[in-house]
């Protein structure tokens, strides 16, 4: 699916301003400084994902999602490759005293919906506020298994918002994958909301 | 009066309309763009503007890289952090370089004007 330039400038600042957002977040969750990269975005049909993101149906993932509704309705999910996920959770976990081997997985769960729904909530709201809608988070949830059983359960004909950026708490490089399964013709009313956004915005604008 | 500039440098477009939509209609300040090291050099050399706002996350140079850049080319200008990462180490590495303020994003009129308030009253 083609954006305009305009319509991926208008997505590319608003994963930016999410991203920047959840960092200084997690920065504080983790208390350490979190660096990361410029986010990349594109709208893409699902059987395109996989390859649009380089992560493999066959490929083990971590994922914490969120269902939505309102403005947006469809799922957000956040996802790593679960050797990353340990790495996130280590540096949230840090010296906590060892635990059983079914304890330390649930606290790990528990923690990845925490540094999850950070950066899902942060990104969706970021998205939402900027184009003065109202979209409703459910609880997170976390899940773990192939990245192709993950998204089985979305439509065929549903779009991707993907939202890429790579956060590296100290020195342990995490990429994590924002992405939004919506239905066509949601994700033609969030590229029209941004095109009447950025009409508004150039219209507010003082003559030169 | 004489008009005093603004040189906004952020590589996003829909940031830089953002902020130009969003600055009071009665400021005395005229703005001018600028998307990444070289336009910035070019255009600050040329405008010679009182205040730079640059964006902190770009490709290639980050804008305190950008700030310093122009404060070793000799430009004399008051710098301001443009960001939504808010982090520490940022605000920290923004006064270490010599900026005044630093304003979040998404950006407000308010937020641009007590920016200016504030930037108008250093010396």
């Amino acid at each position: 699916m083609q954006l305009t330039p305009a319509q991926h400038d208008a997505l590319s600042e608003i994963a930016n301003i999410g991203a920047s957002r959840s960092a200084k977040q997690l920065s504080l969750l983790l208390d350490d400084e979190i660096q990361l990269s410029i986010p990349k975005v594109a709208i893409v049909m699902i059987s395109e994902l996989p390859e649009a993101i380089g992560i493999a149906v066959t490929d083990d993932v971590a994922c914490v999602y969120q269902d939505m509704s309102g403005c947006l309705t469809g799922k957000a999910r956040l996802i790593f490759h679960t050797h990353e996920s340990r790495l996130l959770v280590q540096a949230l976990v840090g010296s906590v005293p060892v635990l059983s081997g079914i304890s330390m997985q649930i606290y790990e769960h528990e923690a990845m919906k925490e540094i999850g729904n950070i950066i899902i909530s942060v990104c969706i709201s970021t998205m939402t506020d900027m184009l003065g809608k109202e979209t409703r988070l459910a609880i997170p949830m976390y899940r773990e298994g192939l990245f192709g059983e993950i998204i089985e359960e979305d439509s065929r004909h549903a779009g991707v918002l993907v939202m890429k950026a790579a956060l590296t708490a100290g020195r342990r490089g995490i990429s994590g994958i924002l992405i939004v399964t919506l239905s066509i013709p949601d994700i033609m009313g969030l590229l029209m909301g941004l095109d009447n956004f950025l009409a508004g915005c150039a219209g507010q604008q003082e003559p030169e | 009066m004489q008009q005093k500039t603004i040189l906004i440098v952020d590589d996003s477009a829909t940031s830089r309309l953002l902020f130009r939509a969003r600055l009071p209609g009665n400021s005395p300040y005229v703005l001018h763009e600028a998307d990444s090291l070289d336009s910035a050099m070019e255009k600050a050399a040329s405008i010679r503007p009182e205040v730079v706002v640059l964006d902190y996350n770009m490709p290639g140079q980050s804008g305190v890289e950008i700030a310093r850049a122009m404060l070793k080319a000799g430009i004399k200008a008051r710098f301001v952090l443009f960001t939504a990462n808010t982090q520490k180490s940022v605000l920290d590495e923004a006064a270490a370089a010599g900026f005044v303020a630093v304003i979040e994003k998404p950006v407000t009129s308010e937020i641009i004007n007590d920016m200016l308030e504030k930037v108008g009253q250093c010396n």
